[in-house]
């Protein structure tokens, strides 16, 4: 009998999730054992190793109990060849995938009995159980297979178990309940996520055909990975190999291929929207992207490249400027006091030509994008890799403030570049060593032209500020760059078999250095002019110190205060948060059963600037235990049970708010002379006309109202996770995971009033300037998160695979943390002002409640159904049914209330009460007590990929989403309230409504949904091309 | 102890209750993922979105080569469509003097719990079809929460639209438990050792706000034996 070994399907392993081995991030290894056919250890045997992926054959021996280990492979299929004297074996394959360690055992007969009857069994491959880590690793394969169309890490991340979004109809990546500001995106190794948000999708450095591989690491109990409290989304792209290989895509689709959404039935008297009329119906251009990857050998075996590049046209976007509303005045002359609409007529600016309100103008982007990637082998041993993209985005017609005015349009560019240079090393049988160094660059740069002069903003008499003259920001500023540089470093050291079983000693370190230079000047001048209002021929007005208080639009303010200029201090000073991590760890497999990771990790952060300030230095240490069992000794039955710590890493957005670097101070001073109402330009920006002094000083604003408790540390999480997976022999796996997390330590701000402040409140005479927050860390902040996780996959057949995951998951907490899942920094009212609270009888539950967060999704799955055949003409037909259930996000009960606190504070000696919130947010009942309507869909993928010419094939692929064009009712409005002036803060009161009639509205329009507020609809893309 | 503890501790459980198992040619254990539309006044409590799904651990006990008794341990959601129950219109009616409440009310009711199964397996028709049928015990819990805005309104002159005096938010949490024994079954397809696939009706009882309803749980599910 002859059976050939079997071979486990890209698509088996492809969603391997789980249990490998050691955490290596840009490549994976393969462990086994060689024995007879008698289960004979054969040690001496020679193993060579050969793959598209590397460059020439990776040779080895068998030691003396039969075992072997080929470490730092990069990721592929491998060829397996077992030579030893006296013994025959044949080939076997296996996918090794990225970071991890695949294990197999390799059968090998004897000549003789070769010679009578060929029978040569080699078992299947398996992930080894040494892999320290919960991950989920998805190949270009298997996203040429499924009904998605784009490979943002965002995109595929979602596929895997634990992985949701922040809102239910959309929002940034949250792995197991981290804040979404808190993964690591890396690509090569490289970390790409943006200083401030702390997120990318990554496609602005790569071409969706370049990645290879995409690991999602959800519980990365090695002390190798750190500076996270989510969990990491690493990709790898594809390298050359000695065959030239190309892949041309265009991604095709039009608006008409969209349905449009249905209104649903309509409820008389509910408020019912009708506004929002779905997608294609109004224009139906071809939606078109092209990109071309292409790969080959430089020198064979030793020099590899691949090179890509996105050929996506110019996009031209219509926009329109500000549709100007509202107007009380016409605001063709000074508003009168009280306005008389009817004696005013409208002025030029209110048409709908160009320059005008409402008026139409077209926005250019015009990208570009180049990448490459170079591997070179100075043997099979020893390789460096060189990797790095260039993409631009140069914009044309940018729309930043409110305007009429076509001269205050700006030009902006949006750069992203990453470079990469690593080393992987294999020495002798025991030891590997990896190095990297990588650069990441972002650059945004916008505003106007200096010689274009001053910008001048003027107020109309609906309250808002229009901009005239030119644009905000300066383009000569240098932008804002967001740099990351990383080094690296990784031991690995094998220790020989003893009885005491054997050791895996990992050790490292890892240097983030996160740069942020913006200048973010405010204005092209350096200053800008603020006037009360703009005539019809031109002219500017502005208000004298004698002119009263004016119409209701300027509530509490009058004219005088309106008209002010605005003078920037700029520093161009770098902002620098420095992360050093150390970590060591030991793997020590005990038997064939059982296996202890002992591990700990230390990172330390240092916030400063260039000058000289140090804002933040935090240290903290993680330990990392996991103990594995394998009840059969074969990786068939693996359970788990860990605990680790993971401290979060610190985001320019938290650390910049206490460095002038990059935040400019700005000056207002008030109009110099009496009421004038007809100013040229040249009269209105001239700065003789100002009082800039201390007798106009008006106020200023920046980061010297901030500052930070010096001992303040980075949060953490703590982790316990229990896990059961079995594996069959093909590759087919269940895993079942609980996983339990518990954050500590979130930033928060302290805004404390009266007897209770810890800090001075800064009042300066005249200068209006007040601490306004003080930041350190907040134990009383909290967030919990449990899950169950699901994850399988199914190979019913050689064609057929079913597979997916299951997510069930609870997310609590009393506030989303100061870098909650919005990318700005914001504290949680908990601990502000609390006196404020509780002189009034209102406790946490009132304005802070416990409940469930905004990341709070209880159901979630992804079921595939696949199809694969590959026909003995070379063709290959696939098809792919995605089952996608989304449980409903929540909403809160709040209304935001008239607060107290500037009553206080003008009790307060010192304390200035308008600096002091006027309003804070109540709710009622917990946090997320309104849960909206889970969500469920098909979406399809049919693909066909045939051989046209030599090795030149065509390839076609048709997604349709939404398949059965299933609409579903996701949200409603939340809307609660009849109108703030219906309350008051009285707890106990009720709402007392003294005076309101049913002329004012009485629909609450709370229940109410429009288009928009169902998913569901079918759409459908067209992903075409040539492969060599 | 919270759901997903007890969820946890009854996957480890049956976990190594099948992995023993799995070595036992007489006794085999199963999952089964499954789900499908309900019918019935079940539907009601969680606002006629009408569907189910389910996780259930299975012991497959062998009693010849064509028969088998088969004990379940499953946890089953019953997701909740919202409802908009109420609205205050807009321009309220004109209404005789007195006091007035309106309101605007949304419901969203859904359940979910654990039950456990026993059924009676017979292969029949043809080669891997299987007829089973048997009780099922369910514990399920429904929550049904309610959000809006209430106005109470006085009219103190006929037919005209009154004044508002005092608005309220509504924001109820009701918790039901349900203790239900049915009758369920079904017909399966075995592909092959390891592979079925079933489709099965459950009788089911959910206790919401609008008292015990009981309905019909029809599901496909997909099985895999360990």
């Amino acid at each position: 009998m002859n059976r050939s070994p079997i071979r486990l399907s890209l698509l088996a392993l492809a969603l391997a999730a789980a249990p490998a081995l050691v955490a290596q991030e840009s490549s994976g290894a393969i462990v086994g054992t060689v024995k007879d056919k008698s289960g004979n250890v054969l040690a001496g045997a020679e193993i060579r190793l050969t793959s598209p992926a590397l460059q020439g054959t990776r040779s080895l021996r068998s030691d003396e109990g039969g075992g072997f280990r080929a470490p730092l492979l990069p990721p592929g299929a491998y060829t397996i060849l077992v030579v030893k004297e006296g013994f025959v074996a044949p080939k076997s394959t296996l996918q090794v995938g990225l970071g991890q360690t695949v294990r197999t055992e390799l059968i090998m007969a004897s000549v003789k009995a070769a010679e009578s009857t060929v029978e040569v069994i080699a078992t299947a491959a398996s992930v080894d159980k040494s892999d320290a880590k919960s991950s989920t690793n998805i190949t270009s394969e298997f996203m040429d297979l499924i009904p998605r169309t784009t490979r943002g890490m965002d995109t595929v991340a979602l596929l895997a178990p634990g992985v949701t979004v922040n809102n239910a109809l959309g929002g940034r990546v949250q792995i197991r309940g981290g804040q979404t500001t808190q993964n690591r995106f890396l690509l090569n190794g490289t970390d790409i996520a943006d200083n401030v948000f702390g997120n990318t999708n990554g496609r602005q450095y790569y071409v969706d055909d370049s990645v290879s591989e995409t690991q999602v690491i959800q519980s990365p109990v090695n002390p190798r990975y750190g500076n996270f409290t989510g969990g990491i989304i690493n990709a790898i792209t594809r390298t050359g190999s000695n065959e030239f290989s190309f892949i041309f895509r265009a991604n095709l689709s039009r608006n008409a291929w969209s349905a449009t959404s249905p209104l649903g039935p309509f409820q008389p008297g509910t408020g019912q929207s009708r506004g929002n009329v779905g997608v294609g119906v109004l224009e139906d251009g071809l939606n078109r992207s092209y990109s071309l990857w292409l790969g080959g050998p430089i020198v064979k075996d030793r020099l590899w490249f691949a090179l890509s590049t996105k050929l996506d046209p110019s996009a031209y976007t219509p926009q329109n400027f500000n549709t100007i509303t509202g107007l009380n005045t016409g605001d063709t002359q000074r508003p009168a006091n009280p306005p008389n609409p009817a004696s005013i007529p409208p002025g030029p600016g209110f048409g709908t030509g160009p320059g005008e309100s409402g008026g139409p103008f077209t926005r250019t982007d015009s990208p570009k994008f180049y990448e490459l990637k170079l591997t070179f082998a100075i043997n099979a041993n020893h390789t460096l890799e060189l990797a790095g993209n260039k993409s631009e985005l140069p914009q044309v017609n940018r729309f930043y403030v409110n305007t009429i005015d076509p001269n205050t349009l700006v030009p902006q560019t949006n750069d992203n570049e990453y470079r990469t240079l690593s080393y992987k090393g294999v020495i002798g049988n025991n030891l590997t060593i990896e190095a990297r160094y990588s650069y990441k660059h972002q650059l945004l740069s916008a505003g106007g032209d200096p010689a274009k002069g001053d910008p001048i903003r003027a107020r109309y008499s609906n309250g808002v500020y229009y901009i005239f003259q030119n644009g905000i920001f300066d383009k000569t500023d240098g932008g804002d760059n967001r740099n990351i540089d990383t080094w690296t470093m990784h031991v690995q050291w094998f220790s020989p078999k003893t009885s005491w079983g054997t050791h895996i000693l990992e050790g490292g370190f890892e240097l983030l250095n996160q740069d942020r230079q913006a200048a973010n000047a405010q204005s092209p001048t350096g200053r800008q002019f603020f006037v009360w209002g703009r005539n019809a021929d031109g002219t500017y007005r502005a208000a004298g110190k004698a002119e009263g208080v004016i119409g209701n639009f300027d509530y509490g303010k009058n004219a005088f205060d309106l008209n002010f200029v605005g003078l920037y201090i700029v520093d161009k000073g770098t902002a620098n948060t420095k992360t050093s991590s150390y970590y060591v760890s030991d793997t020590w497999s005990l038997n064939d059963h059982w296996q202890l990771l002992l591990g700990g990790r230390y990172d330390k952060v240092e916030s400063s600037d260039t000058l000289g300030s140090t804002t933040i230095s935090s240290n903290r240490f993680s330990p990392r235990v996991q103990l594995t069992h394998d009840l059969k000794g074969d990786q068939s039955w693996i359970t788990r049970l860990s605990f680790a710590r993971y401290v979060g890493k610190l985001n320019d957005s938290f650390t910049n708010l206490f460095t002038l670097a990059g935040n400019p101070i700005t000056e207002f001073f008030g109009w110099r002379g009496s009421r004038n109402d007809s100013l040229t330009y040249a009269e209105a920006t001239n700065l003789n006309n100002w009082e800039v002094s201390a007798a106009g000083f008006q106020g200023q604003t920046g980061p010297k109202s901030r500052t930070v408790d010096p001992s303040t540390k980075a949060p953490y999480v703590d982790e316990w996770s229990l896990g059961g997976r079995h594996t069959w022999n093909d590759g087919s796996f269940l895993a079942m995971t609980f996983t339990t997390r518990k954050w500590k330590g979130f930033f928060n701000d302290f805004l404390r009033i009266g007897g209770e402040m810890e800090i001075p409140l800064r009042y300066i005479p005249g200068t209006q300037d007040v601490v306004e927050g003080h930041w350190g860390t907040d134990d009383s902040l909290t967030r919990d998160y449990k899950s169950f996780e699901i994850e399988f996959s199914n190979r019913l057949s050689s064609r057929w695979t079913f597979a997916g995951n299951y997510t069930y998951a609870i997310l609590r907490g009393n506030g989303e943390g100061s870098e909650g899942n919005n990318p700005s920094v914001a504290g949680d009212p908990i601990n502000n002002y609390a006196s404020v609270h509780e002189t009034r009888g209102r406790d946490l539950s009132y304005y802070a409640p416990d409940g469930y967060l905004t990341g709070d999704q209880r159901h979630r799955a992804r079921f595939h159904l696949d199809y694969l055949n590959r026909t003995s003409a070379g063709a290959v037909y696939t098809a792919s049914v995605l089952f996608n259930y989304d449980g409903g996000g929540n909403y809160s009960l709040t209304r935001g209330l008239s607060f107290e606190a500037p009553t206080d504070a003008a009790a307060t000696p010192g304390a200035n009460p308008d600096l002091y919130p006027s309003s804070y947010t109540r709710f009622y009942g917990p946090r997320g007590l309104g849960r909206f309507n889970d969500t469920f869909n098909f979406d399809l993928k049919v693909g066909a990929d045939v051989p046209l010419w030599s090795k030149l094939r065509f390839f076609a692929e048709v997604t349709v989403f939404n398949v059965f064009n299933h609409w579903q009712l996701a949200t409603y409005s939340t809307l609660n309230g009849t109108g703030t002036t219906l309350l008051t803060s009285d707890p106990n009161a009720g709402y007392n409504a003294t005076g309101r009639t049913s002329t004012s509205g009485n629909n609450t329009g709370f229940g109410t949904y429009g288009n928009g507020s169902y998913v569901g609809g079918r759409s459908v893309v067209l992903s075409t091309g040539f492969k060599w | 102890m919270s759901l997903v503890s007890r969820l946890t501790s009854r996957t480890a459980l049956l976990l190594c209750l099948g992995t023993a198992l799995s070595a036992q040619d007489a006794m085999t254990f199963q999952f089964k993922m499954g789900g499908g539309p309900l019918s019935g006044q079940v539907r009601k409590v969680t606002g006629d979105a009408g569907y189910s799904f389910s996780g259930t651990f299975e012991l497959n006990q062998k009693l010849s080569s064509e028969s088998a008794l088969v004990y379940g341990l499953g946890y089953r959601a019953f997701p909740g469509d919202f409802q908009n129950l109420s609205f205050i219109p807009n321009p309220r009616p004109n209404q005789p003097v007195g006091l007035y409440t309106y309101e605007s009310r949304v419901r969203k009711g859904e359940a979910s719990g654990f039950h456990l199964s026993a059924m009676y397996r017979k292969d029949m028709f043809m080669e891997g079809m299987y007829l089973q049928g048997g009780l099922v015990l369910g514990f399920y819990k429904s929550t049904t929460t309610d959000t809006g805005t209430r106005l109470t309104v006085n009219v103190t002159t006929a037919n005209t639209s009154g004044t508002v005096t005092k608005t309220e938010t509504i924001n109820s949490r009701v918790n039901e438990t349900a203790t239900s024994l049915g009758l369920t079954g079904g017909l399966g397809f075995r592909f092959n050792d390891r592979y079925t696939l079933e489709l099965n009706l459950i009788q089911s009882s959910l206790e919401g706000v609008i008292g015990k309803k009981s309905g019909i749980a029809a599901e496909v599910a997909f099985g895999v034996r360990f």
